[in-house]
């Protein structure tokens, strides 16, 4: 192989992820950096006895590990924090309902003013530029080189949750500057979530941490399986992901449906596993993280699936932008509109780029004919494992599975494609090889040059239906110690020597 | 906590020894490609100024014959190019300690260069096999040679592994040491046929004006260097597939523009000049088969011949 094209395969992610992010090389979660790192943060913030010692190592090593990424980023984060803790302390203090309207504005035009800055600009300007050249009028407008600081969309939705929940009368306001600066730069979930709220991290911050064993063995439990997940299956089904999606006009329409696939397990093995781990690390400084991950591929339907996938995120949409458009207590058609403008805005804040906004928009559209659908029918409690009791799923429910697996790998192509242009040249490729016989040989020889990565999948699915009632397969295992060690230490090893192959960038890093 | 620190520990020090076991494994192999770096040095070392040092990626390694230049232009010449990946700054303390009065350095580099693609990984295997090396990282890459870390340790856990389940791991040609000659220069894929069915993979170049200028003000700094000890500079586009030219051309032409406007080494080819259709190549859009080289090193030859006539003008 090509040494050139070999070290670029083995350097990459996707492509985006690189452009937009001013380093490809980084501690995280997954590099050898990182567990120094921790193991001195551990130890520093176990030594210390007092609630304040505890929450300034974090807060301390919280800002050097952002600042791992550049420095400049840390000012940003601190002014937002800042804006957003006198903003909550003022409107403690305040009755003025117009005062009030007044600093919540502030707080919002600051976050989303930063976040629009770094994300959106050139966005903006590049559209505006092609509107006025479309009009025919000639406007000088020039782009900007940005960096786009890593994780700002997650910590910008956290701080800005804290100040309307304040204006809401739902939480009080936090006094100690320090607790309120930790919790948001908390570093196992700063750069991706998941997005915590208040309510749930805060007073974990307000009271003296005594060290858990079993809150230590547990997250130690995540942290594997989620680095098992990233660096094993994630990181290899790039390389096929990467490869054909970098190569569209030459890939059969076969082998795009095959990369899709396998792109929707990347994704998911990424990001959960990225959650897994930043849970898992907050655990052993006996912190508990929200859920954001509850097998959504077994999910029976597109709006199941959405109550499964990064529940942080959809939570957050849900309670700051569909229920204050009206949410469901307007009638169906209005209804209808606020999920199509709330999965459109879902879509733009994962990225500046039109292919996001109509992936919103396809997963709105699949999400409508289920709400009309589901009526006033009890919906399936997200906090519950999917699926029915026992080994082996019904015909039915296995069905419905497969529709809605269908529908959301659509959606990832446009997704995981460069451009609009590019999906829509994908989809017709696969629409032209899907129609063609010939080419479903082709697949046929496809699949089986691809067993290895196939083989990756299958064992995610059988590992996660089997235990699907724990949220990690390793507490499963009803095995005596030494043989559960034993496989403790085989899962190191298998993670070493076939996972060891990317920079360990994360997908979400990038938004 | 007592327990946990306990059982943990004991966890990590089993890991450690499984680690020892299987890294005794390890296929010691002196003809690793990053092995050809030792010569590359010894070469340069042993040979007096005036030279003609060649200082870039594989594009070069696989890009001339050097022999040729030496024979043509009258000048020693030491290729010391071998890997993209190493990084400008790496690749130019490999030769700023040895320059000398009269040396003459061409540098080449692949337009990935001018983006953010260094990688500490490979900077470690070429430190695996020539440790002295680790002099020619700068400070402020440590930090990137850290985070790397992993993949060196996976590299090496792998190849154990490999190893001791009795799979092929040694180094295959033309990526060995022994494919070089005593230049520098690749030549053992000159008999070698290209895989005509195997299309050139191209990735996404990614690179903007900072990411460019970066490099352009590590070039003038060299270019300092050189002039304080005597020794010119000069840069070369690499060869490349005209196809990767042209789906890439905005991003080289940015590049290109910039290096008009900022750099202060002169530029002997412009990049239209180094477009090569796809008969000229080996197995990558830069690596070039012998009928490339050929094409190259004329192309080089009459540039560097220009420039050497020129210089002897001045200085009469």
């Amino acid at each position: 192989m090509a040494l050139w094209n070999a070290c670029l395969c083995r350097g990459k992610t996707i492509k985006a992820t690189i452009q937009r992010n001013s380093h490809n090389q980084n501690m995280t979660f997954t590099t050898i950096t990182f567990f120094l790192f921790l193991l001195l943060v551990f130890t520093v913030h176990w030594r210390l006895k007092t609630r304040l010692g505890q929450n300034l190592t974090l807060l301390i090593s919280s800002y050097l590990f952002y600042s791992w990424w550049d420095y400049r980023f840390c000012v940003l984060m601190l002014v937002s924090s800042v804006v957003d803790y006198c903003v909550g302390r003022l409107l403690a203090g305040s009755t003025n309902v117009h005062r009030r309207k007044c600093l919540l504005l502030v707080s919002i035009i600051t976050n989303i003013g930063v976040l629009g800055f770094f994300k959106y600009y050139n966005f903006f300007i590049e559209n505006l530029a092609s509107l006025t050249n479309a009009m025919g009028l000639e406007v000088n407008l020039r782009t900007l080189s940005i960096i786009l600081p890593v994780g700002i969309s997650f910590y910008t939705f956290q701080t800005l949750a804290y100040t309307i929940d304040i204006y809401r009368n739902k939480i009080k306001p936090e006094r100690s500057i320090i607790d309120y600066l930790t919790f948001i730069s908390f570093f196992p979930q700063l750069v991706a979530g998941p997005i915590e709220r208040s309510k749930n991290l805060l007073p974990q911050f307000k009271v003296h941490r005594e060290f858990s064993y079993d809150q230590g063995k547990l997250g130690s439990k995540m942290i594997l399986w989620g680095a098992f997940k990233k660096m094993v299956i994630a990181d290899n089904l790039a390389i096929v992901v990467d490869r054909t999606y970098g190569s569209v006009s030459d890939c059969s329409g076969g082998l795009l449906v095959l990369a899709t696939v396998f792109f929707a397990f990347q994704i998911y093995c990424d990001f959960s596993g990225y959650s897994d781990i930043a849970i898992g690390t907050a655990k052993l400084f006996r912190i508990n993280l929200m859920q954001n991950f509850n097998f959504p591929y077994f999910s029976k339907n597109i709006s199941e699936f959405w109550r499964r996938w990064h529940i942080s995120l959809s939570t957050w949409f849900r309670d700051y932008v569909y229920i204050p458009l009206g949410g469901s207590h307007k009638g169906k058609f209005r209804q209808c509109v606020n999920v199509l403008a709330t999965f459109m805005i879902s879509g733009f804040w994962h990225g500046a780029s039109w292919n996001f906004v109509l992936w919103g928009l396809v997963n709105g559209v699949a999400v409508i004919p289920v709400i009309l659908l589901e009526g006033k029918k009890r919906r399936t409690n997200p906090a519950m494992p999917p699926g029915e009791e026992g080994i082996f799923p019904s015909l039915s429910y296995v069905f419905k599975v497969a529709v809605t697996m269908s529908i959301i790998c659509f959606s990832w192509i446009f997704f995981r494609a460069a451009d609009i242009s590019e999906s829509f040249a994908i989809i017709s490729r696969i629409a032209g090889g899907i129609a063609d016989w010939k080419s479903i040989s082709i697949f046929g020889h496809t699949l089986a040059g691809q067993s290895k990565y196939i083989s990756l999948c299958v064992l995610l699915i059988a590992a996660e239906w089997l235990t699907r009632s724990q949220n990690n397969p390793f507490l499963c295992l009803k095995v005596p110690r030494i043989v559960r060690l034993a496989m403790y230490s085989a899962i190191v090893w298998i993670i070493v020597v076939f996972g060891a192959i990317s920079s360990g960038q994360f997908i979400y890093f990038q938004f | 906590m007592k327990k946990f620190v306990v059982e943990m520990s004991l966890f990590v020090v089993v890991q450690f020894v499984i680690g020892l076991l299987i890294v005794v494994n390890y296929p010691t192999n002196d003809n690793g490609y990053y092995a050809a770096a030792k010569d590359k040095h010894v070469r340069l070392a042993s040979t007096a100024s005036p030279r003609l040092v060649l200082v870039g990626g594989s594009n070069l390694a696989f890009g001339l014959k050097s022999g040729v230049l030496q024979d043509k232009l009258g000048i020693n010449v030491v290729n010391m190019a071998l890997h993209a990946r190493l990084g400008l700054p790496f690749m130019l303390n490999e030769i700023t300690g040895q320059l000398g009065r009269g040396d003459v350095v061409l540098i080449s580099l692949e337009y990935e260069q001018f983006g953010q693609v260094k990688s500490g990984n490979y900077v470690m295997r070429a430190l695996q096999h020539r440790p002295e090396s680790i002099n020619f990282i700068e400070l402020g890459d440590m930090k990137e040679l850290a985070d790397s870390m992993h993949l060196f340790l996976g590299s090496i856990a792998r190849k154990s592994f490999y190893n001791l389940v009795g799979r092929d791991t040694a180094p295959h040609k033309p990526y060995t040491r022994d494919s070089f000659n005593q230049y520098g220069d690749v030549v053992c894929h000159y008999k070698m046929d290209r895989d005509v069915d195997r299309r050139f993979e191209m990735h996404a170049l990614l690179v903007n004006e900072r990411s460019a200028r970066r490099i352009i003000k590590q070039l003038n700094e060299f270019k300092s260097i050189c002039e304080s000890k005597g020794a010119s500079v000069f840069f070369a586009y690499p060869s490349v597939l005209n196809e990767y030219y042209f789906r890439f051309k905005p991003e080289i032409e940015l590049i290109d523009n910039l290096m008009s406007a900022e750099c202060d080494i002169p530029r002997i080819t412009g990049p239209e000049e180094s477009i090569f259709n796809e008969n000229y190549f080996y197995d990558s859009i830069y690596h070039l088969n012998l009928s490339g080289i050929d094409k190259r090193t004329n192309i080089l030859v009459e540039k560097l011949d220009v420039i050497k006539n020129y210089e002897l003008v001045m200085s009469q």
